[in-house]
């Protein structure tokens, strides 16, 4: 049941056209009211007889309901609650972008990279470059039927930025040179192989972009003549000599 | 003696930031300081302070903040603020130029 009071504010705030500010006036004016109730209360009055005198004393609802209004104008506060709508959207917005650009975007890699990384095994053999370290590793010999076979060569790459233009860089466009006991093949991204019926290539890991530093690791799959007891994989365009060789065990 | 409300009208906003200009307070407080500053003379329609302070915090001339009091009660504080402050010795100007020169007018016209 609404008392006395609120039949009064209720009436003030009807006045009060913007809407979003009735209920602070609302409450602003009931505890003043109630404060006066207390004090008179405070002097020994009968607290029917305080509850009037403090409502009475609040004065006319329309007067002050539209004295409020004229302060609290619709399109001043409509105009107040779209710039802050506003702000708040532009906030979310660059947020979003910048968590999408840099944060999240290197998270996911971050962590697919961690997941995914495998560390070259001590067996594997190196090649110091200008702007990092390349390591070889031989993978799974398959023979196939009609006596080729299938040999995996792995790859890492693990550079400093900036890369500028670097040996590796062939390794890393899948252009490089392949040469084992049977001869020698360029593979390239766009020509596969000279030699072979058949080859396939595939990423083990992406690559990340890191501050300061860059990882690769990779496998290529090459479907030779025979099976393969040893490889040796350069890159002669480079301007810089290196051959990594890596060598099969031969099952007995 | 009650002064009558349109005398009272012109001279709330002198009044008002004279009451904030020592400390900050709520609207009840400002209301029972100023029947206890003026001997209750000076009585507003209370619900009317609540336009009038609204209207000086749009203008700048007080601030508000939500404040807990002892009891418990979350009250609205108003505080003046330097534009405030400048605004009152404004005020306070033109009301002693008021003031001199109502005197003198009534003073003049009274009998000899």
């Amino acid at each position: 049941m609404r008392d006395a009071f609120q039949i009064w504010v209720d009436a003030v705030c009807e006045q009060v056209r913007f809407q979003p500010d009735r209920k602070a006036i609302a409450q602003e004016l009931r505890v003043h009211y109630d404060d006066h109730v207390k004090d008179l209360l405070r002097l020994g009055r009968d607290p029917a007889l305080a509850e009037e005198r403090a409502l009475e004393a609040m004065g006319d609802a329309q007067e002050v309901g539209r004295a409020l209004d004229k302060v609290h104008k619709p399109w001043l506060g409509w105009l107040w609650e779209a710039s802050r709508a506003l702000a708040l959207a532009l906030t979310v917005l660059t947020l979003v972008t910048l968590l999408w650009t840099v944060g999240l975007n290197s998270l996911v890699e971050r962590t697919i990279d961690e997941l995914t990384w495998e560390e070259p095994p001590a067996s594997a053999v190196k090649a110091e470059l200008e702007h990092g370290t390349l390591y070889a590793a031989p993978g799974d010999v398959t023979q196939e039927p009609g006596g080729k076979a299938t040999a995996e060569i792995r790859l890492w790459l693990q550079m400093r930025d900036p890369l500028g233009t670097d040996p590796y860089y062939g390794i890393k466009n899948w252009f490089f040179t392949y040469r084992d006991e049977h001869g020698e093949l360029s593979v390239q991204e766009t020509d596969p192989l000279t030699r072979t019926a058949a080859a396939s290539r595939y990423w083990r890991n992406p690559g990340v972009s890191r501050v300061g530093w860059t990882r690769h690791s990779q496998t290529v799959e090459l479907v030779l003549d025979g099976p393969p007891q040893w490889a040796e994989v350069s890159y002669p365009l480079s301007g810089q000599d290196w051959v990594l060789r890596v060598e099969w065990e031969v099952e007995p | 003696m009650k002064i009558d409300k349109s005398l009272m009208s012109g001279s709330t906003t002198l009044l008002i930031l004279s009451l904030l200009s020592g400390e900050e307070m709520y609207g009840y407080q400002m209301i029972t300081e100023l029947a206890r500053r003026s001997n209750h003379v000076f009585a507003l329609k209370e619900g009317t302070l609540y336009p009038i302070l609204h209207g000086l915090e749009a203008e700048g001339l007080v601030s508000v903040r939500e404040k807990k009091s002892p009891e418990g009660r979350t009250r609205k504080y108003y505080r003046i603020t330097r534009k405030g402050g400048r605004a009152l010795d404004a005020r306070k100007e033109e009301w002693v130029t008021f003031r001199e020169q109502v005197d003198a007018v009534v003073n003049s016209a009274a009998p000899a």
